[in-house]
């Protein structure tokens, strides 16, 4: 029966068409049905047609395969004088790996839950209480602080943090333009022609601004251009809630 | 074989049993700054993105930063900067960054943090901005604006032109005397013990408490969120407490002399210790009867309103 270290013994020799029918039909038998030598041969044949591919006027010097065939030479001497103890690593490597794979996630499964004992420990003086305060930012020491709903998951970086804050805040500052709009619709019908004409002028023109700093900010948001596109956002928000609140023009 | 592989996992969840927690580095700097001669540090611009800011204001003509970062390796916190630029002019500007290196890791979210407080004299104006993280100020006499994201506003004891922007978070005013105008989205504002030109307060959703009010010009504006307000309608000012959905209750003091007007469109309103005559939807009244009236306006377009006369005066704690 062929099995997968066979394969990686052969695949060169089965690749190059050197190995007899009996052996080829073997293997060929073993690759249909197990995906990971069938990789394997087909990362062989990539690299046999890169090789084929070479400009054929690089010309490695002959000496070059004279310090190869030393090199080898010298790797296996070395490999017959190692010791019975390597010998047994080099058949149980790949069972210990497998093993200490699994450790490895079970180790991992259980610092998580040591840690997270462990945070009530905390002694950090700067640190808040959790639902101390209505809204705290993701930035809380050591996490301790940060909310689950703005919590950063461990992978993510403080770019892609800052991204994601930046994202959430403008849909904020969107979602709530768009209620206000809502509102403003069911709203305008009670509104005298002069409110209703001075309120779309005025909803145009802070509209115009917000799309040109959106369009300022397309390149990518400098804090510098965040903060004017989130103040054009607040004028406009603040402007909508006068009229649709209060049915009149207070400034 | 098994039981290498058995020894093998076992030994490596000791070793990780045993790994303490990951140690951030803490680091604590205080710096000195001084004002040239003749000059007097009139202004003080902070902006941290990276942690939260407490300003107070002191008798001593300088400005003195405390600050404490907190990075996960000495690496990063040696890119953990703050930078004080003294204008000649009077002003003092202070910044945090986290300077970017190409060959640099990648800083894990929630990593890093810069939190400041910083002591300016009184009369200096403050202007602080931070982005998710909490701004208090205290003790100061020239006003100042505030800017945060996500993040908690707390002013205490100050003075002149206040102005603040919270786009998520609380806000909560005590003893500001002058001309306060604070603006949120979503969060809940508390406001007691303001006197002065103007009160000014919008959220957009959230309510607004206001105690111990005696303002000249009072507007509250919520979107949805109820609104209450105990305070002194002061002769000659106005009131105007507007809402779309929520609630609008207000209490002022018997000595107070208010023309009043109500409007609830879908709600009801009730007035207690004052003359009313309704028209439609609409309530109008006098209380008092002095020449200089205060004009009170209240409206809701879905909640009720409640408006009552309290008898004491605003400074009386015992009253309010």
């Amino acid at each position: 029966m062929t099995r997968c270290h066979d394969i990686a013994e052969l695949v060169t020799a089965y690749v190059d068409g050197d190995l007899d029918d009996a052996r080829a039909s073997a293997i060929r038998g073993h690759v249909r049905s197990c995906s990971g030598c069938a990789a394997l041969v087909e990362a062989e044949v990539a690299v046999r047609d890169a090789a084929e591919a070479l400009d054929p006027a690089i010309d490695p010097p002959a000496s070059l395969w004279d310090r190869i065939e030393a090199r080898i030479a010298k790797e296996e001497i070395h490999d017959s004088r190692r010791s019975a103890l390597w010998l047994w690593w080099q058949r149980a490597r790949p069972q210990v790996f497998l093993g200490a794979g699994a450790a490895a996630v079970a180790g991992l499964v259980l610092a998580v839950w040591i840690a997270r004992s462990n945070e009530g420990d905390s002694h950090d003086p700067t640190a808040r209480a959790p639902g101390e305060l209505a809204a705290v930012g993701p930035h809380g020491a050591d996490g301790a602080d940060v909310p689950a709903s703005t919590a950063s998951t461990p992978s993510s970086t403080i770019d892609e943090q800052l991204v994601d804050d930046i994202l959430r805040a403008e849909k904020r500052y969107r979602d709530t333009i768009a209620e206000l709009e809502r509102i403003a619709a069911s709203e305008r019908e009670s509104w005298d022609a002069d409110l209703t004409a001075a309120y779309d002028a005025r909803i145009a023109e802070l509209d115009a601004i917000v799309r040109r700093e959106r369009a300022a900010a397309a390149g990518g948001l400098t804090p510098e251009s965040r903060d004017t596109l989130f103040a054009a956002y607040r004028v406009q928000i603040s402007f909508m809630n006068e009229v649709t609140v209060t049915g009149e023009l207070l400034q | 074989m098994r039981l290498v592989a058995i020894a093998a996992a076992v030994s490596l969840l000791a070793g990780i049993a045993r790994a303490d927690k990951p140690k951030s580095v803490v680091e604590r700097d205080v710096v000195d700054v001084a004002p040239a001669k003749g000059v007097e540090i009139d202004a003080v611009h902070i902006d941290n993105r990276l942690g939260k800011v407490t300003v107070k204001g002191h008798d001593s003509a300088g400005v003195s930063i405390v600050a404490v970062k907190r990075a996960p390796d000495d690496e990063t916190m040696d890119r953990l900067k703050i930078s004080l630029v003294p204008d000649p002019a009077g002003p003092v500007h202070i910044n945090t960054s986290l300077i970017v290196v190409d060959e640099g890791r990648p800083v894990k979210a929630g990593s890093i943090r810069i939190d400041l407080v910083v002591y300016i004299p009184r009369k200096a104006r403050i202007d602080a901005t931070t982005w998710n993280d909490d701004v208090t100020l205290a003790d100061l006499d020239n006003g100042g604006g505030v800017t945060t994201n996500e993040g908690d506003i707390a002013v205490s004891n100050c003075a002149g032109e206040i102005e603040t922007h919270a786009a998520q978070g609380a806000q909560r005013f005590s003893e500001v005397f002058g001309k306060l105008d604070a603006e949120g989205i979503s969060g809940e504002m508390d406001i007691e013990t303001v006197k002065g030109d103007r009160l000014g307060a919008r959220m957009h959703d959230g309510t607004i408490a206001a105690r111990k009010v005696r303002s000249r010009e009072v507007e509250l504006r919520t979107t949805s969120g109820d609104i209450d307000f105990d305070g002194e309608a002061v002769a000659g000012g106005t009131v105007y407490i507007a809402s779309y959905s929520g609630d609008v209750r207000m209490t002022f003091r018997a000595g107070s002399s208010v023309r009043v007007e109500a409007l609830s469109k879908r709600g009801t309103i009730a007035a207690v210790g004052i003359e009313t005559t309704r028209k439609g939807r609409r309530v109008i009244g006098t209380y008092g009867g002095g020449r200089n009236s205060a004009g009170v306006k209240m409206m809701t377009n879905l909640g009720n309103i409640d408006l009552n006369v309290r008898v004491g005066l605003v400074d009386d704690t015992a009253e309010f």
